[in-house]
């Protein structure tokens, strides 16, 4: 069985492998350089925003394309192994008939199944994980310096939930072409559902799963913010630009000195007339008299590791929470 | 060894036509004591029949008395038809050769002779029941 | 010895489409049984309830005693237009069998791969329609299965084809031990192949028999025009056609026909069948004696 299940995948498996060991053999061949890079500029004893303009400065050409390169391919990798690997694996057997020579042989259906999603899912998870992690290695002066790790975005992009969301991924493809039965409906549903999780995920994931931590501090006095004033009620509301140097603002809102939200009536000089275009100096004096601090919640590069085991373990529980779904529905029926 | 042949839309069952064949071969002299027909397997490989068919048939000949099975061996022919029984038909192939010769004179060529002998022989049959 | 299908009410249905409608059948085992019936009878559904590839709507189904599973080792099975896998070549496929089937007999393959004259590096999207069909029934018939199910194998097939196949196939069943369900919608190649058979027609078994009963009991009556109930006791007819002199009446009996103003004919095998899946004959179901 073990046979069967890599022969007719070994295809596809190699045409991704052989792809991302050559990504994986540049970034390593690259590792020299950005080594070096990192030393010169100082950047190894760098923490904070301080060093983002340096390590933007100092970057090679080569260096950079294959940064955004490595993040690009993390992000979309899934797409493709659910799409390609997992949406056509059962839907094509269901679709052209083989099924039918298959499950005559003395094979259990869910046993097929379950060495199918073994071996492909293990593939996936493999593949996802060795560009991960040596990217993740790779490009860790960089994320230091900037400060970025913790944005979605390249979060999605490092560690180990890229493995969680191409196993996912996978199993998701698999099951939804077990369900659907023809192969190309399946790989178009395959793509929109698991774009759909990877953003749900990623939005939902460090609000839910992190632990945030909110500072109040009192606004500087030469803190830029945003002034909205309602015109039919009068009422002003404060934007606060939130701006943490190493972690991932969730939000960011201006409080009175008892905490709570600041809302008020505006003074009538910070209502727009066709006199006094822009903020008045009476309406922002108006403003510090008030007295406000900025509230900023956010989740710090601290919890980088933390939440990656914590959503790599939300992933892994619904992976394996899919297969399960897919190998009750195979022995129930097929058409 | 015996070779058969399967007509498809004969009127005669396809056991029949194998017995038929063996009885006609055995008549004439191309199947002798002791030789052995050939095993089911083979002629249905040869033509595509059911072997029940072929089992049926044989096992038909055995209860007539002209073939026998020795286990493990195969089934072998046990007398002889044809050459020595022929001289007790000689009355009838002389009248027969007498009636041929009236036909010819009718006016007859070999087919219709051919055709009418058949057509007489199936009728007659029938109505012997 | 345990049948080798049983069914019994046995009901299919799609959604508000019905496949198979309250079949009945006793199927002995050790036989070569056609499953004769036109396009759409429900033949393919029958056999894939067999072999555990569907699930009945309502009803009992039994295969060699048990109910059927998909993946028996004791079952073959050969779907129609022979599905097999075309980036896989002939060698590949006899592997996939042997990894997969532990009653696999490898000899036996190798040997009947190699007397249809197949190409073992050949690639199986590649062979043409016969020699998919052969490469097929050696896979389903290698692994020693005691009941083989063959869902129009000749359908697709030349003449020259069909009869390679069947050669093939008499030759398996001479060696013992296996029982053959075949469908068909061509009569012509059941007659010589099959000692038993299914009639199935618009959902419903329409008569099963073995071959032999079935052509003794049946008889084709030629006569001048009479209605059918003027008949006597003990004839059932299937058929009837009437002309402003004749009738030609299908009619199955035991008993001999004595009124000596019907012509009595003898039928073969296609005669019955068709008989059974015209549109008049009786919505009755017959079993065969044994």
């Amino acid at each position: 069985m073990i046979w069967l299940a890599w022969r007719q995948s070994r295809a596809q498996v190699l045409t991704v492998a052989i792809v991302l060991l050559a990504f994986v053999i540049a970034l390593l061949v690259t590792w020299g350089q950005v080594a070096d890079v990192a030393r010169d500029a100082g950047l190894a004893g760098c923490q904070g925003g301080a060093c983002g303009a340096v390590s933007r400065a100092m970057f090679v050409q080569v260096a950079w394309v294959l940064y955004y390169a490595g993040t690009g391919v993390l992000l979309v990798l899934p797409v493709l192994l659910g799409t390609f690997w997992g949406a056509p694996m059962v839907a094509r057997e269901l679709e052209t008939g083989t099924y039918r020579f298959i499950f005559s042989q003395s094979v259990r259906r869910d046993g097929w199944l379950l060495m199918k999603l073994s071996i492909g899912g293990g593939a996936a998870a493999l593949c996802a994980g060795l560009v991960s992690l040596v990217l993740t290695w790779w490009a860790g002066p960089v994320d230091r310096a900037g400060g970025t790790r913790i944005e979605p975005l390249i979060f999605t992009a490092r560690g180990l939930v890229p493995i969680g969301y191409a196993a996912l991924a996978f199993v998701l493809g698999v099951l939804i072409g077990l369900v659907l039965r023809r192969t190309l409906v399946a790989m178009a549903v395959t793509l929109l559902a698991v774009v759909a999780v990877q953003v749900g995920v990623a939005v939902v994931l460090p609000t839910v799963l992190a632990r945030p931590v909110t500072t109040i501090s009192a606004l500087a006095p030469n803190a830029s913010f945003g002034l909205s004033v309602d015109h039919a009620t009068g009422e002003a509301h404060v934007d606060i630009d939130g701006h943490v140097p190493d972690g991932w603002v969730l939000s960011a809102t201006a409080v009175t000195s008892t905490g709570v939200d600041f809302h008020g009536k505006a003074d009538p000089s910070c209502l727009p007339s066709p006199a006094t275009p822009g903020v008045t100096g009476e309406c922002l004096a108006w403003v510090r008299a008030r007295h406000l601090s900025q509230k900023i919640t956010y989740v710090p590069e601290s919890e980088f590791w933390p939440l990656q085991w914590r959503g790599f373990g939300v992933l892994a529980v619904l992976a394996l929470g899919l297969a399960g779904f897919a190998l009750w529905w195979i022995r129930r029926r097929l058409t | 060894m015996i070779e058969f042949v399967l007509e498809a839309r004969s009127g005669v069952a396809p056991y029949m036509q194998i017995i038929q064949q063996v009885r006609y071969a055995m008549r004439l002299g191309v199947l002798k004591e002791g030789d052995k027909l050939p095993p089911v397997k083979e002629v249905v490989a040869k033509i595509a029949i059911n072997p029940n068919t072929v089992s049926k048939a044989y096992r038909e000949l055995e209860y007539e008395g002209l073939v026998a099975a020795r286990a493990g061996l195969g089934t072998f022919v046990t007398r002889t038809l044809g050459a020595d029984s022929l001289p007790q038909y000689e009355p009838l192939r002389k009248n027969l050769e007498r009636w041929m010769a009236e036909a010819v004179e009718a006016g007859l060529d070999d087919e219709s002779i051919e055709a009418l002998v058949i057509s007489t022989l199936r009728s007659f049959s029938e109505a012997r029941g | 010895m345990t049948d080798a299908l049983t069914a019994e009410s046995l009901t299919k249905r799609y959604g508000r489409r019905t496949a198979l409608s309250d079949c009945n059948l006793s199927v002995p085992a050790g036989h070569v049984v056609g499953l004769v019936g036109p396009n759409g009878a429900g033949k393919s559904t029958l056999l894939q309830l067999a072999c555990g590839l569907l699930e009945p709507t309502a009803g009992r189904l039994e295969v060699l005693g048990v109910r059927p599973v998909s993946g028996s080792p004791r079952v073959g099975f050969v779907a129609q237009d022979t599905p097999v896998y075309p980036g896989m070549t002939v060698a590949e496929h006899l592997r996939l069998g042997a990894h997969v089937n532990p009653s696999w007999d490898a000899g036996f393959a190798e040997r009947r791969i190699a007397q249809v004259g197949l190409d073992p590096t050949q690639k199986a999207g590649k062979l043409s329609g016969g020699q998919r069909a052969q490469l097929a029934l050696t896979v389903a018939a290698a692994k020693r299965p005691d009941l083989l199910l063959l869902d129009e194998p000749l359908a697709a097939l030349d003449p020259l084809a069909r009869r390679a196949f069947l050669q093939g196939l008499m030759e398996l069943t001479a060696e013992g031990g296996v029982s053959v369900v075949m469908s068909s919608h061509l009569v012509a190649d059941l007659e010589r192949v099959c000692d038993h058979v299914i009639v199935l027609a618009a959902s419903r078994v329409r008569v099963a028999g073995e071959v032999d009963e079935l052509i003794g009991s049946h008889h084709r009556l030629t006569g001048p025009r009479r209605e059918p109930d003027e008949l006597g006791h003990g004839w059932a007819v299937v058929e009837q056609s009437h002309t402003d002199a004749q009738s030609t009446l299908m009619v199955r009996s035991t008993a001999p026909i004595d009124d000596p103003t019907w012509k009595v004919a003898r039928v073969d095998l296609e005669d019955v069948v068709l008989a059974y899946m015209s549109e008049s004959a009786p919505h009755w179901v017959l079993e065969g004696q044994r």
